[in-house]
């Protein structure tokens, strides 16, 4: 059974639910996507299960590289640039 | 050679890579811009030096001193564009070496290619994407095969949206069930789950969520169709998604050659 709010199905919104959340669509889709989220429980779900776990990635991912890692980059850059073009 | 460092084979310029152009990483949109650098004299600066206008650069026998001054603009260019990007680069290797050492390791070796490469890199384009290109590149070519061997990512172009229609698309007991797992996550168990995702499926979920590159970037950077990373970032989330909350039907773990963990 297909709900269908908007100009289209749930199907259609969950083949585009990854361009949604990745900010992929283009105007005309994502009016019709928001347009389907409006009278979609369900979809809006998924969406935003898939936005949480955006922001949750996002978030657990960060890191701050070492500060001995840019030294011993620059030293090697360093080195390169006394020892010769190599390029 | 006094000098140069023992691993000369990581900047021998056939690096297994379709090219070093970053002609593909044209900016199409304001990138982050955080460094607070004076961008105008800084675009500038590389475009003297990416045009190969510095005339100390093309002819000097390796081993030779240069001019001090030609070499060491380039050094000095290099590192004011790229090193900005370091906690961008960690960030990315610490999700597929999975440990410190080894992601060091491999930033270093990401920036001792891009300088090596740097008269291939275009002014204008997308520097961090272009390094992280790099990265990418020198993970799959160099460090996989030498520590575990080739991990096939399942890169089947299967429209898996169709069985991504969740349990809890028809419940809303289920659907508010999930939020609340959600919220109760840590940021230590995002990380063991995507811990035990494939690399190139951890690695498109990076560049995406946390980098925000587009399809078309990510698509360059990981040297695949978009179909593929579009393919890989469905079945990644499906399968986050699945480990964290245990709903979502999406493709099981184990069958994309993750490491079954279930936390």
């Amino acid at each position: 059974m297909k709900h269908g709010f908007g100009i289209f199905h749930c199907d259609d919104f969950l083949s585009k639910l990854h361009r949604f959340i990745d900010d992929e669509l283009h105007a005309g889709e994502l009016t019709a996507v928001l347009l389907h989220l409006e009278g979609c429980d369900s979809c809006a779900h998924e969406a935003d299960v898939h936005l949480r776990l955006k922001s949750m990635v996002k978030i657990a991912c960060a890191e701050v590289a070492p500060d001995h890692l840019r030294e011993r980059i620059a030293a090697r850059i360093a080195d390169f640039g006394v020892a010769g073009d190599f390029a | 050679m006094p000098g140069i460092i023992q691993r000369d084979a990581l900047l021998d310029l056939d690096v297994n890579m379709v090219s070093l152009s970053s002609a593909q990483f044209a900016v199409e949109r304001p990138t982050g811009g955080s460094n607070g650098l004076g961008s105008v004299v800084v675009a500038s600066d590389r475009a003297r030096v990416g045009r190969g206008e510095n005339p100390t650069g093309a002819a000097v026998p390796a081993g030779k001193a240069a001019p001090d001054n030609g070499r060491s603009d380039k050094a000095a260019t290099f590192e004011r564009e790229a090193m900005q990007y370091l906690d961008q680069l960690y960030a990315a290797a610490m999700r597929i070496t999975r440990n410190p050492a080894d992601a060091e390791d491999l930033v270093q070796e990401t920036y001792t290619k891009a300088f090596a490469n740097f008269h291939q890199y275009q002014p204008g384009t997308n520097l961090k994407a272009w390094m992280h290109r790099i990265l990418t590149n020198t993970y799959i070519n160099d460090y996989r095969k030498r520590q575990r061997g080739p991990q096939q990512a399942d890169t089947d172009e299967v429209e898996d949206w169709q069985i991504m229609r969740a349990a809890s698309h028809d419940s809303s007991g289920l659907r508010s069930a999930e939020l609340e797992v959600l919220d109760r996550i840590t940021d230590d168990r995002v990380k063991n789950a995507l811990g035990a995702l494939p690399d190139e499926f951890q690695l498109v979920l990076y560049y995406a969520d946390v980098e925000g590159y587009s399809y078309k970037e990510i698509a360059a950077i990981m040297d695949t169709p978009i179909g593929t990373v579009m393919s890989r970032l469905h079945r990644a989330r499906a399968q986050l998604r699945k480990l964290l909350t245990g709903q979502g039907i999406g493709p099981d773990v184990d069958s994309d050659g993750g490491s079954g963990a279930t936390t």
